[in-house]
């Protein structure tokens, strides 16, 4: 006789627990039963079910998430204090990069940063008070990402400093980053120094009024700026817009420069503002971070979808997000990078990994783009070989060619985008990402920058979770 | 000019091999690919060259970042003097600062009830492998090895569940040798992630572990295969599978999980046939040590769906 039954209730006679949860549809299975030749015993023959439904489910969900990432339209669109434009951000709280973490467990340039943005604020005199004030539990620590915001190395966004809102056009999410310091002794790699809180006062004071006013200038005209096509020229002008961004910030300036003069601000105050962004090639980093966090944003929280959302690094742990298990972090210790040595400085002195900059990776560009920005192996290390072979690599984890961000090199194939959780466990082959390096200790600053690989053992962690959730 | 590599771990059945070659009857290379490459031993041990971390007792780690397949060439010699290894004229390894790894599985004495708790590893481990990238493994119903597999699941695992069954087990073993494609085809390595989980547990189920005839395996695969075949038979285990029955005899549900994860990237197809193996082995000996019946259910999750149980 010929029998169809459900999975579920297939599972549940073979004394399974059952799959009750609905998170997936079930499939039907044809159990055949005859009698055994030449025997009492009753034998059971299973042909073959349906294909995989869950499969299918899973790459529509990865389709619609990648498509979404593609079609994100992040646009600059305004500027103002963290307290006042990221919601949720309050007095005595710190957001930073990478998953959450604590005090105790900080890395020595996040404790700097920590610390810089106490005194910044105002909060302490100097280290030793601004230390002591950590210690305390008095400030609350939180991720950017918790706030749809991403800081690049300790990426300290404190309440009073100015940041750069985007607006995603296509899909209405709003994301968030703090503006450049530059290279060197900075913030954002764990210097403290007053020469350090003095240029981040003169950036909320200067540089974050003219951007303020060039910003309201630019929206008498347009939406604002519309970081996509900034991009997509970059990459093909010798940018890989993550560790450099030469060509975005000159293409960035082109298009505000005209609104700087309009401003009606004094003549100093436009020139010290110009001067400050065209003497930093990473003035465009924060912007290009913002948006890559919107395109991924849009791709997340997509039910059944195992495209990764967040790929970062707080200096002392990494971490990601996949879209479709909401905001569950999954950790692995950070990881050291390989790189290229500021004079006096080795291996040795080197934090593992921070920043939450791999967003850029994440969303397609960055260190996935290797290939269109061979000048950057002078930055980073490596060969132009290496930075081919990378991007090469990349497209095996990834869903799908970017539409729009493209490689001339490589015959204007799209960058590898939307990296797919199934792929890296099943390969062993993780991101691999462009960095800069900062010094172990707290107050040093910037040391290299280098080339680094994400842990896989998080995303084993996240394929449990996911089987969890989906699969039974 | 030759070039010097420096060996950072030697596995012990290497160095075994390697110390009793005489000066008169060298090994020499069988095969080499751009990260590793194989060698045969006068007395008939495979040696395996590697620049991945991976330990295993047959297994020479080197810290190297070379192409093997532009330094060592196949039916080079081979020959280790003292504390040296010298292949062909120009690669010499040295072992002077290599690290000593020994292989040792001790499951435990009887398996407690935490053993049950592997049984939803089994099935988180299941999901993973039915939604990753399957192409060409056993789980590919279009693989040449797939239905040959789903046989020996049929005929051989699931009668293993009762005692005395041993010799139609190895009947079954036995046709899916040299089953499939790779370098070391499918059937094989799920065979060989079956017997080293099976007879890993061999003791604490009060059963014999099941040995193959290694001249019959020689006869019907790869030199290769069948020596690593045969090593795991013996258990003679690299560190991810060892790690795999540790956290098992555990019951330790995530390793679990994790452990079988991280086979997956091995060689094009080999993790994830080994992964198979031991899956199916590890639901059998749950089902003999607590009178379960859940093969079946996991080698149908697994994909293996064309089964005739009896």
């Amino acid at each position: 006789m010929e029998v169809l039954l459900h999975d579920v209730a297939y599972f549940a006679q073979s004394g399974t627990p059952a799959l009750t949860s609905g998170t997936r549809k079930l499939s039907v299975v044809k159990i055949l039963l005859y009698s055994g030749q030449g025997s009492t015993s009753r034998r059971k023959s299973v042909t073959s079910r349906n294909p995989s439904q869950i499969k299918d489910e899973i790459e529509k969900a990865n389709q619609q998430a990648v498509e979404r990432m593609m079609e994100s339209d992040p646009v600059w669109v305004d500027l103002g204090l963290a307290r006042k434009v990221i919601p949720g951000v309050k007095e005595k709280m710190l957001l930073h990069a990478g998953p959450p973490i604590e005090w105790d467990r900080m890395a020595g340039p996040m404790k700097g940063a920590v610390m810089g943005a106490a005194i910044y604020e105002g909060w302490a005199r100097d280290g030793a008070e601004a230390e002591k004030l950590a210690k305390s539990g008095q400030i609350t620590f939180v991720p950017n990402h918790h706030h749809n915001a991403a800081g690049p190395m300790a990426g300290i966004i404190s309440p009073n400093m100015p940041v750069y809102v985007v607006h995603d056009r296509e899909y209405g999410n709003d994301t968030y980053s703090n503006l450049n310091e530059g290279i060197g002794k900075v913030l954002r790699y764990g210097a403290y120094s007053s020469e350090v809180i003095q240029r981040l006062t003169w950036m909320r004071e200067t540089l974050a009024t003219t951007l303020e006013a060039v910003i309201k200038e630019i929206k008498k005209e347009k939406d604002g700026v519309a970081m996509k096509p900034i991009i997509i020229q970059a990459l093909t002008m010798g940018d890989d817009c993550h560790n450099r961004y030469n060509a975005a910030t000159s293409l960035f300036l082109r298009e505000i420069t005209p609104y700087m003069i309009q401003t009606g601000l004094d003549k100093k105050t436009v020139i010290d503002s110009f001067n400050f962004m065209a003497q930093n090639n990473f003035t465009l980093l924060n912007l290009g971070m913002a948006s890559g966090k919107a395109m991924t944003l849009a791709a997340h929280k997509i039910k059944y979808s195992t495209i990764v959302t967040v790929l970062t690094r707080n200096g002392t742990d990494a971490g990601i997000w996949v879209s479709g298990l909401d905001n569950e972090w999954f950790t692995a210790p950070a990881p050291v990078p390989k790189g290229v040595w500021f004079p006096g400085y080795s291996e040795k002195d080197a934090n593992p990994d921070l920043g939450d900059s791999a967003i850029t990776e994440t969303a397609g560009y960055g260190g996935f783009a290797m290939a269109a920005a061979p000048g950057i192996v002078s930055w980073v290390g490596g060969s132009v070989a290496y930075a081919i072979e990378n991007t090469q690599k990349m497209y095996e984890i990834t869903e799908t060619k970017h539409k729009y961000f493209i490689i001339p090199f490589l015959d204007f194939q799209g960058t590898p985008t939307g990296v797919d959780l199934r792929k890296v466990v099943r390969t062993g082959i993780t991101p691999t990402i462009n960095t800069g390096i900062a010094h172990k200790e707290a107050g040093i600053g910037q040391v290299g920058a280098g080339i680094v690989s994400f842990p896989l053992d998080m995303f084993k962690q996240a394929l449990k979770t996911y089987a969890q959730k989906y699969g039974i | 000019m030759p070039v010097t590599l420096q060996a950072k771990c030697i596995g012990s059945l290497a160095l075994k091999a390697l110390s009793t070659q005489d000066s008169t009857a060298d090994g020499q290379v069988v095969n080499t690919f751009s990260n590793s490459f194989y060698s045969k031993t006068a007395t008939g041990e495979l040696v395996f060259f590697t620049n991945r971390p991976l330990r295993s007792p047959i297994t020479v780690n080197l810290d190297a970042t070379c192409d093997f397949e532009h330094l060592v060439k196949p039916l080079e010699p081979l020959s280790a003097r003292g504390k040296e290894i010298r292949i062909g004229a120009d690669t010499i390894i040295e072992l002077g600062s290599a690290s000593l790894y020994e292989s040792r599985v001790e499951p435990a004495g009887k398996l407690g009830p935490e053993f049950t708790r592997i049984g939803t590893s089994l099935r988180l481990a299941s999901f993973v492998l039915e939604i990753i990238d399957t192409h060409q493994s056993v789980l590919d119903p279009h693989a040449l090895a797939h239905s040959g597999v789903e046989e020996f699941v049929s005929d051989g695992v699931i009668r293993l569940r009762r005692k005395g069954t041993e010799e139609q087990f190895r009947d079954a073993a036995l046709k899916i040798v040299g089953l499939g494609s790779g370098f070391t085809p499918s059937g094989d390595d799920t065979l060989g992630g079956f017997l080293a989980t099976y007879n890993s547990f061999a003791k604490t189920t009060e059963r014999a572990p099941i040995l193959l005839d290694s001249g019959l395996l020689e006869e019907k695969t790869s030199w290769i295969s069948a020596r690593l075949l045969d090593y795991m038979q013996r258990l003679i285990l690299d560190e991810q599978l060892h790690h795999l029955i540790d956290s098992a005899t555990k019951g330790d549900q995530d390793a679990v999980v994790i452990a079988l994860q991280a086979l997956l990237p091995r060689g094009h197809t080999s993790g994830i046939d080994i992964a198979v193996g031991a899956i199916l082995a590890l639901s059998l000996i749950q089902d003999i040590a607590f009178e379960k019946e859940e093969t079946e259910v996991i080698a149908r999750a697994l994909g293996l769906r064309d089964l005739v149980v009896s």
